[in-house]
Order: C-alpha cells, then structure tokens, then sequence
C-alpha cells in the first residue's frame, strides 16, 4: 500500500512537471540529465579504474631492489643510486641505500604522513614535516621526493575523473584528496590492456601547475606480479630526469614489524 | 644501581656468541684532505688528512657487526698539538722521549666496533656503541656519554664508549631503552685498578615514542666527566613534531640531587638545567633550509671574567656562555652544489662564531669544499678573547680561517 501510494505520488510530480514546461525545455533538460548522466558515469569510471590499478599493483608486502640513477638538466655526470625498498599493505615503508658510498646506510620510513631519516654513522634519526616531503631526498636528490618513495594508493589520495579515452589507453583527471599531500592534482595515462599506468604528470599550485612527469616502460613479471621495470621521473621545469630500474623485487613476502616500527627501524 | 649495570652488561656478552652466522661483509670508508690558513694576518697554514674504514655485516639472522675507524693527520695549523706548543699549553717534548713509532701528528681511533642483534622484541648492542639520545640539532643537552663536542661541529661519525645498549620495543612504537658504559666521558689512556666503579659508570634509560603528532622521550641519566669525578644524575625530556611547514624540537636535561652534592647545594634553574628549542623550516619552492636554535647552559657563565677558558683545555667543555642563539641557512642545487652560512650567537657577551660553507660533487662520491670561519667580540668575550699563557704567549682558540678540502668516499 506504502509503495502504491509513494509511485501515484510520483506520477502526479511527473504530470505536474511536465505541465509546467515547454518543449525546448524539455529537449535542454533530456541534454543535461544525458550530461550529467555520463559525467557521473565517467566520474565512476576514472575511481573504478584507479581502484583496479591499486587492487592489481596491491601486495601484503613487497621488497625490492631498484638502480635510480639522476640526470642533471646542464647534462652533467649522472649519478647512480642503488636502493632496498620494504613495503607492506598499510603504505608504510622503508627506503634504505646501498649506493653510493656517501648515504650507504641511511634509510627512510614513512608511515602515513610521517616520515623518519636514520643516519648510521651518527646513529641519529630526525622526524621529516610533511611539508619537507615534497623536498628531494636528502643526500639524494634527482626528481624523487620524500612522498615518491613512500607507499600510498591512488584511489585513497586522489579523486578520479575519466577524462580521455582512445582504443589503448584511458587518461584520469586526480584531484587529491587530502591537503597535505605533496601534488595537488596529477593526470594519468593507463593502458586498457596492461591496466596499468604509462605516464603521469603531476601538479601543484605551489610549482605553478604541471612540473613533474613519469613514465613507465617495459612491464615485466617479477614472481607474478606485472611492474614496470623501468620508470623515468622527468622535471619539465628544469629539464633534470630521474631513472628507476627496477634490479629484483619479491611479493607477498613476510617482512618483520621492526622494519616499519619508528622506534626500531634503525636497529 | 651497581647490580644493575652489571646485569644488563653481561648477558648480552653471553648471548651474542650464541648465534649462528650467515651473511655478507660490506667495507666501506673515505680519504678527505685539506689545506688550511688562518685570516689573523699571522697566514699561518695548514694540512690535514683523515682516512675512515668502515665494516658491517648484516646477516638475516643472527647477530650482525658494524665498525668505524680512522686515521688522521694534521700538521701546522690542522695540528691541535702544534697550537697548543705554540700557545704555551703544554711544553714540547723530546723527540728522543716519545716511545717508538710514536708521532703526534698521527691519530689513530676507532669509534664504533660493535655486535647487535635483535631478538623478539630486544634490540641489542656490545661493544664500543653509539649513543644517540637527543633531538636537538647543535645543542643536545641528554647526550651525555661523550667528550664535549663544540656546538654544530659533530663529526659524521659519532664516537662510542664501551657498553652495552638493549631497547625493548611495546606496540604503538613505544620502546625502553637503556644503556650502561664502561667509560667516562673523557677517556684516560693510562689504566688503573680503581677506574671502574658500578656505582659511578654512565647509565641511561629512557621511554621512547614516535608516533604521527609527535617523537617523545623521557629519560634518565647518569654521567661520569672522567674516572676521577663523581657522577651527576640528569631527568631528560626531548621532543618534536611539527606546526605547519615548521619542524619543532626541545631538549632538556635537569641535574637531580644526589649524595654527591655538597651540603648547601639546592636545585637552581639557572644552573642545573641544560636546554634548548629549535626548529627547521625548508622553503620546498628553492629548496633551501632555515635552522635556529636556542639554548641554555647550566655551567655556563653571563659574566666574562666568570668563564672557565681551563676548562676548554681540560676537555670538560667547548663553550664558555649560558645562553646561545644559532641560526643557518643552506641551499642545495641538484645535490651536486650546496652552500650555507650559520652563525652562533653568545647572548650575553654578543660574541659570535660565523661560518661559511660552499661544496661541489662533480661526481658521486667525490665533494670539494671550502670553508671560511669568522669570530666577532670584544676582547674579553668568548669568541673574540684571548688567555695569557705566559709573558709572550697567547691561546686563542677562535682563529678566523679558509680551508679548502676534498674528500672521496669509496
């Protein structure tokens, strides 16, 4: 009886409505509602996708060893950097250096927005502001900040819209979801058949828009796992690059909690 | 406390050999030289050398190894011996009265040499270990187990003591951690039966946290000057966190009283309590870093004719003053360029030590550098006096200077 009640209702809104309005209206309305319809739709389509890129690239735990080697912008000597990377599902993790010789030894934990640098020669460990994370690493440089080496998912970080699509590839408009976060937005290319990114270019008010781009190539399996063995982070500001490749990596690993804890992560 | 230092010392010695071993060794060390000369129109020079050789083993499981050592050299004005003959701190021996082999100019030492392990929730270390208590960035008031080090000059390795450190970690990132040591903070090279004593030997504990909002520690410390002192108990706190973009820090270390206190000896804030707060702040846009810091010194003194320059020969301190400002800037360009200037402030007698820093890595792993040091005040003050040695001698421990050095890391 309710629901009989509740659809007469409507019937009755309907003809109302409908009586109110004229026909160039209606045509303009149907527009907007087909509109809107598909923005809400693409809307869906772009976290969905993000959703699948995080739910394909997700691992309980994963480590890995990776060469980063940097390309200053005046074409001068690149400079080579050999890291062991320890993630697990939460997002923390811990970046520590075997090269070069200068920082062998220092690593990096984040934890949420937190992160910890331990220097091994003074034992000391200092706390990094989320602020300093948008920073290049330190010791380090290249086009990697502090929050790049961190773990995060992208359908957490940022809302997604579908803004582009071509036979191979689909192109999602980020807005980031949380203030403190290093780019205010980003844009990112992803392939239909590998549903995995290809390029990103990310902004920030504070660079004054687009600055950084990333590019991933050459996908290949590491014990079941599809990652881009190679990635480029490029500074379309000053024209410097940064050149990741990815040496070994193993997943769904059991990796110990000390390594995350920030009162043991240096022992 | 005497049972405890010993408790704590020596079952770790018995567990470390229990362990199977499995692993691979990792060396690594550095060469750097340089070339001084002093800017107080003497043109006095300079040249120094300092060769480092590091080792870790770092097994899967097990305990692992990790040992830093070096070799320096310093001649003219690099030579801390040589200003102290010509200062007329000390005479200048025979050669033919120095054992054999013996060379002033050479320093050997080894700063950290020990086995650590990690069992459970128990972090372990033994040997001559690091202790890296504090959060404070010149001044660290807690840090109690080593000389005197001059504010902002620590040494990219820090120095050991003998002993044992264990922390055991609580969920949350909380952790106990203790260490006891078998050293003063300044080490006598000649031995004696009566140089150990458990109930003056260094001690800490503190309870640690490290969570989103902040980095906490509570702790409690005894420290021991030399062999021949009495020990001095500390309450220590240091924190930090952050407040925007701003990275804040605070330290503090609070004499307690104990039974070696004179009968007349009563807290006063003045001069039981070390101090200091700080922050750091990096404009991300240039990538350049903003430093200062604040600090109080209990044993220091507001008054000029009060400062204790013996002191400073003696080892017990580095600085003379109560209250100090620091501040620096540093910028780095592409990590292959780095420059930065900071200054250190004697608030009472406005004397101030300034430093200038310029560095560049043509390649990984290779920096040149050069460095420019400038001391203002009056006569009288810390950074600008001077103390009679004699009838014709003069110490001035604060000479401006410009050194250019080179270092490689390998």
């Amino acid at each position: 009886m309710m629901n009989t009640k509740r659809i007469d209702s409507r019937k009755k809104l309907l003809c109302t409505t409908r009586c109110a309005l004229n026909v160039p209206r209606l045509v303009f309305l149907a527009v907007l509602l087909v509109v809107a319809t598909a923005a809400s739709f693409a809307d869906e389509r772009g976290q969905a996708i993000a959703r699948r890129i995080d739910q394909l690239e997700a691992t309980t735990s994963s480590r890995m060893r990776f060469e980063m080697s940097i390309h200053p912008a005046d074409g001068g000597e690149r400079r080579v950097f050999v890291i062991d990377s320890y993630e697990r599902a939460n997002g923390d993790s811990l970046a520590s250096f075997a090269e070069p010789r200068t920082i062998r030894g220092l690593r990096i934990l984040s934890s949420g927005n937190n992160s910890w640098v331990f220097f091994p020669s003074t034992g000391r460990i200092r706390k990094i502001a989320g602020s300093s994370r948008s920073g290049s690493v330190q010791g380090v440089g290249g086009d990697f900040s502090y929050e790049d080496l961190g773990a995060g998912t992208w359908a957490n970080d940022f809302d997604f819209d579908l803004t582009g699509e071509t036979d191979e590839t689909w192109v999602l408009s980020g807005k980031a979801k949380n203030a403190d976060t290093v780019y205010d937005a980003i844009l990112m290319t992803v392939s239909k058949k590998l549903e995995r990114p290809m390029r990103i270019a990310f902004s920030s008010v504070k660079e004054g828009g687009f600055w950084k781009e990333l590019t991933f190539s050459d996908y290949r399996d590491y014990s079941g796992r599809l990652r881009a063995s190679v990635m480029e982070m490029r500074n379309t500001k000053t024209g410097s690059r940064t050149m990741v490749r990815l040496l070994e990596a193993a997943f769904d690993i059991r990796l110990e909690d000390r390594l995350f804890d920030p009162t043991r992560f240096d022992k | 406390m005497k049972r405890l230092s010993l408790f704590i010392i020596l079952p770790f010695f018995t567990i470390a050999g229990a362990f199977a071993q499995t692993g691979a060794w990792e060396f690594f060390g550095s060469e750097s030289v340089a070339a001084a000369m002093t800017l107080d129109g003497n043109y006095g020079t300079g040249f120094s050398s300092k060769t480092s050789l590091g080792m870790e083993y770092t097994p899967d499981t097990g305990p692992g190894f990790r040992a830093e050592g070096s070799v320096s050299w310093g001649y003219g004005i690099a030579s801390p011996e040589a200003m102290a003959f010509d200062a007329g701190l000390a005479e200048i021996p025979a050669v033919d009265t120095l054992p054999p082999g013996f060379d002033l100019h050479r320093k050997t030492a080894l700063d950290q040499a020990y086995a650590k392990f990690s069992y459970s929730v128990l972090d372990a270390k033994i040997g001559l270990i690091p202790v890296s208590w504090g959060s404070g960035y010149v001044f660290n008031p807690v840090a109690r187990t080593t000389r005197p080090i001059f504010p902002g000059s620590e040494d990219e390795t820090m120095e050991g003591r003998l002993g044992a450190i264990a922390s055991i970690a609580f969920p949350h990132a909380i952790s106990l951690e203790a260490y006891a040591l078998a050293e003063p903070r300044l080490r006598s090279p000649v031995p004696s039966i009566g140089e150990i004593d458990p109930g003056k030997e260094p001690f800490g504990a503190r309870l640690l946290t490290r969570s989103d909002s902040i980095d906490l520690s509570l702790s409690i410390l005894r420290s021991l000057m030399s062999a021949d002192t009495e020990p001095e108990w500390r309450a220590g706190m240091d924190a930090s966190g952050f407040l925007g973009a701003f990275t804040l820090y605070t330290e503090i270390a609070v004499r307690l009283p104990s039974k070696y206190d004179s009968g007349n000896s009563r807290f006063d804030l003045a001069t039981d309590v070390d101090a200091c707060a700080g922050f750091s702040y990096l404009i991300s846009f240039i990538e350049t870093t903003l430093r200062a810091e604040a600090a109080w010194l209990g044993d220091g003194s507001e008054d000029v004719a009060a400062y204790d320059r013996l002191g400073i020969i003696a080892g017990n301190r580095t600085t003379l003053g109560k209250a100090y400002l620091f501040g620096m800037t540093e910028k780095a360009v592409d990590d292959r360029w780095k420059a930065g200037i900071g200054v250190l402030l004697n608030i009472f007698d406005a004397s101030a030590a300034w430093i200038a820093e310029a560095s560049w890595s043509p390649m990984s792993s290779l920096e040149l550098m050069i460095t420019a040091t400038y001391f203002s005040g009056s006569g009288s003050s810390e950074f600008g006096g001077t103390m009679m040695t004699g009838l014709d001698t003069v110490w001035d421990p604060f000479i401006p200077a410009i050194s250019l050095s080179t270092k490689a890391s390998f």
